[in-house]
This record gives C-alpha cells, sequence and structure tokens, in this order.
C-alpha cells in the first residue's frame, strides 16, 4: 500500500525536515514510507526521468518531489533540465528506483550539454517516426491495420520534444515557468 | 488476497518481474502489498542499454498495474496449496455474493413495491 | 464432469456442489488442467492452471509463450510473421492482460 505518510506524527507538510515516519504496517508491505528525504528516479509511463528527494507521499501514490531534474537520455548518454519542486501523479509512475550514485559511476553512462542532448533526441524521434510511417503505409495498402502504439497502452508514447503523449508536457511553457 | 499471501510466502526469494513495456528486472523481493506493488532488491535490468535509466538504481518500487508476467522459482511454489486456496477463494466470493445478491434483493422488493403502488394510483385515474 | 468427480473424489463436498452457473465457475474447473491463454499484445500461452482469483490473475505451470510480430519488410514491403517462442516453468499472470482463457480440449 502507498501508505500514507503520517501527517500528524511529522509535523505536516513541507515545512520542517520529517522525521523517520512512524510505519505500524506489518512487515513485508510494500511502501515508499522508508524513502522519505532519499533520492529517487521516478520513471513515468511516458518514459520521462526524473530525479530528486521524495518529500511527502499520500495513500494514492501521488509524490511531491523536490529539487528535481528531468534526465534524458539517448543511448548511454544524458542531459540533465532542472525542474524544481514537482508533484507527480502516482497513476503515472511506473517504477521508483533508489538512486545509487556508486552504480551510476560504474554504468559508462556519460553526461554531456542537454543543447546536444535535446538535439539528439529530436534526431533519434525523427528517425523513429519515419520508419514508423512507411510501416503504417504499407499496412494500410494491405487493409491491414496496426495499432498506432504497439506497446500497451498503459505505457503511452512521448518523452520526445514533438511526440508529448497524454503526459506532454509543452516543454516551451515549462521551460519558460522555470 | 490469494496471490497477495503467495507473495508475500516468496519474500527473500528471487524472481523476474516482466513489465508491460518488456522490461525484465530480476531481483530479490522485498515486499509486496494488497495491490501487488512489489519492491525488489538487487536488480538487474535484461537489455540494459534500452533502458539506461536503469543502470544507476539497486533498490525498486514497481507499480502493480504495470506488470504483466513474474516468473515463479517453480520449486518454491507449493501447487497443491495453490489450487485449494483458489478453490476455497472462489467459493469465498461466490458465498458472499450470494448475501449481497439477496441482500439487494431484499431492497429492490422494498422500492419497488412503492413504485407499484404510484402505478396502481394512476391506473384507475384513466 | 471429469473434474467434479475428481473435486468429490477429494472429498470437498461443498465445493462439489457448486456447478458452473457463472463464468469464472468454468475457470475453477480448469484448476489442474492444461489451458490456453489469450493475452494482449499478441501473446498466447498454454500451461498448468494452478490458481486464479477474481482478476483472473493466474499462476501457472510449464508455460509456453508464444509471440507473434507482424512486420512490413521496410525494403520489399512483404509481411514478415515473426513468432517468438517461451518456455517458463512456473509464472504468474496478470489479470488485466487477459482477453480470453479456454479449457483443455475434449480428448486431450
Amino acid at each position: 500500500m502507498f501508505a500514507m505518510w503520517n501527517g500528524g506524527q511529522n509535523n505536516g507538510g513541507m515545512r520542517g525536515p520529517p522525521r523517520p515516519p512512524n510505519v505500524n504496517l506489518p512487515s513485508g508491505t510494500a511502501h515508499l514510507l522508508y524513502e522519505l528525504d532519499k533520492v529517487l528516479l521516478f520513471w513515468l509511463r511516458d518514459g520521462r526521468t526524473f530525479i530528486g528527494v521524495l518529500k511527502s507521499l499520500d495513500q494514492f501514490g501521488n509524490v511531491v518531489v523536490s529539487g528535481t531534474i528531468e534526465r534524458i537520455y539517448v543511448g548511454a548518454e544524458f542531459g540533465d533540465i532542472e525542474r524544481g519542486i514537482c508533484i507527480l501523479r502516482g497513476e503515472n509512475l511506473v517504477l521508483v528506483g533508489e538512486w545509487d550514485g556508486e552504480k551510476e559511476q560504474q554504468s559508462g553512462t556519460q553526461r554531456r550539454d542537454i543543447q546536444y542532448i535535446l538535439a539528439r533526441q529530436m534526431e533519434e524521434e525523427e528517425k523513429k517516426a519515419k520508419v514508423k510511417e512507411g510501416l503504417q503505409k504499407a499496412m494500410r495498402e494491405r487493409g491491414l491495420n496496426i495499432r498506432d502504439d504497439p506497446e500497451d497502452d498503459l505505457f503511452v508514447n512521448g518523452g520526445g520534444p514533438f511526440h508529448a503523449g497524454i503526459l506532454g508536457i509543452r516543454r516551451e511553457l515549462w521551460d519558460h515557468q522555470t | 488476497m490469494l496471490f497477495y499471501s503467495f507473495f508475500k510466502s516468496l519474500i527473500g526469494k528471487e524472481i523476474v518481474v516482466e513489465l508491460k513495456n518488456d522490461m525484465s528486472l530480476l531481483g530479490t523481493l522485498d515486499s509486496v502489498d494488497q495491490y501487488l506493488n512489489m519492491k525488489l532488491l538487487n536488480v538487474e535490468v535484461t537489455d540494459a542499454e534500452k533502458f539506461p535509466h536503469m543502470l544507476a538504481v539497486r533498490n525498486i518500487f514497481i507499480r502493480g498495474s504495470v506488470i504483466r508476467y513474474v516468473h515463479l522459482p517453480a520449486d518454491e511454489v507449493d501447487v497443491e496449496l495453490l489450487q485449494d486456496a483458489s478453490r476455497r477463494d472462489a467459493a469465498q466470493a461466490k458465498a458472499s455474493a450470494k448475501v449481497q445478491a439477496s441482500q439487494a434483493k431484499s431492497q429492490q422488493q422494498k422500492g419497488g413495491h412503492g413504485g407499484g403502488g404510484g402505478e396502481r394510483a394512476v391506473v384507475p385515474a384513466s | 464432469m471429469a473434474a467434479t468427480a475428481a473435486l468429490e473424489a477429494a472429498g470437498d463436498h461443498q465445493l462439489a456442489e457448486i456447478t458452473v452457473e457463472e463464468p469464472l465457475d468454468l475457470v475453477r474447473l480448469c484448476i489442474d488442467e492444461k489451458i490456453y491463454v489469450k493475452m494482449r499484445n499478441d501473446r498466447e500461452l498454454t500451461g498448468v492452471l494452478y490458481a486464479y482469483d477474481q482478476h483472473l490473475n493466474m499462476i501457472l505451470g510449464g508455460v509456453v509463450e508464444v509471440i507473434t510480430v507482424t512486420e512490413i519488410d521496410p525494403e520489399t514491403y512483404e509481411e514478415i510473421y515473426k513468432e517468438t517462442k517461451r518456455e517458463i516453468p512456473m509464472l504468474f499472470v496478470r489479470g488485466d492482460g487477459v482477453i480470453l482463457i479456454s479449457p483443455p480440449t475434449r480428448g486431450s
């Protein structure tokens, strides 16, 4: 259960550092309470990756993350965009991982300038879109219908600069705001 | 609750969780909840190049709804126990459904009676 | 029915009385039988049913999964059907991906 953060025990909300939560759930129950105030990676349904400190959560799995960065990977290279404080809606989270800096250093991934990464991401998206378009056209000519998204519809396309998907973030809007 | 209990019995064992986006995660089951959300420790991702962001995490929390399969350690699974539990669960679910249905029916009858009375009042008038 | 007889033989009188009156009853009769399951995303499974619940979450043993992918060759524009087969000794299947369950065919 995404057990509720015991607000009464933890002087509530975001004022002051949260104390270790009073967890009275049976052991072996999956929750994120012990991950409060840790750096976590949040992987969203549309493929976006956010990294930040977990500040709060509720029974729906909604989370508040502070000091957030959005990390964009293209192959083994990545770039970061600062996103500040975010509330992520629980149903859009696929996976939450404990950030492990040591493991990252061993992983062989490499930080690049964000402008470079965004340009590379755009190239990749265009390439993918072109292949998909060709296939769709050929399929249509045969009277076959391929689903727009061969992946499960739980996972939506997007994460790219153009193909925002249903969780789409208009990069230009958000960027202006920060 | 059957599968919740079942997965609880697998805590500490290695499993492979296959997500609906084709990512497979091998790890030790740490905890599970009623929605079958799961926590895995010491996770390894098969096909890691496709999921570079997973290279920097070791312990993870997975939302139950994104799981497609869980590959189980066959020798840790007591199939007879599972079969009995399934039958028992089905019988229980059925019994409680019957109780609910009869309750709904008795309520409907009360409500239906009132409605019928209303119609009868209309008929003589026309 | 053979499955009902098996239940009675097991001495489970309460359960043996239940007949097939709703869809899930048929699933119950498939316990310990080899079933066919069609899943979303062009996946098909066969395996022995060990457990299920009202969401159609299931545990299957001795599973063979076949994934069929239809593609068009980008150069020759020919249709390609690719089949991938996997064997999994013991598998938990989440019910939300299930489209169809079919009991074993008679005689098999």
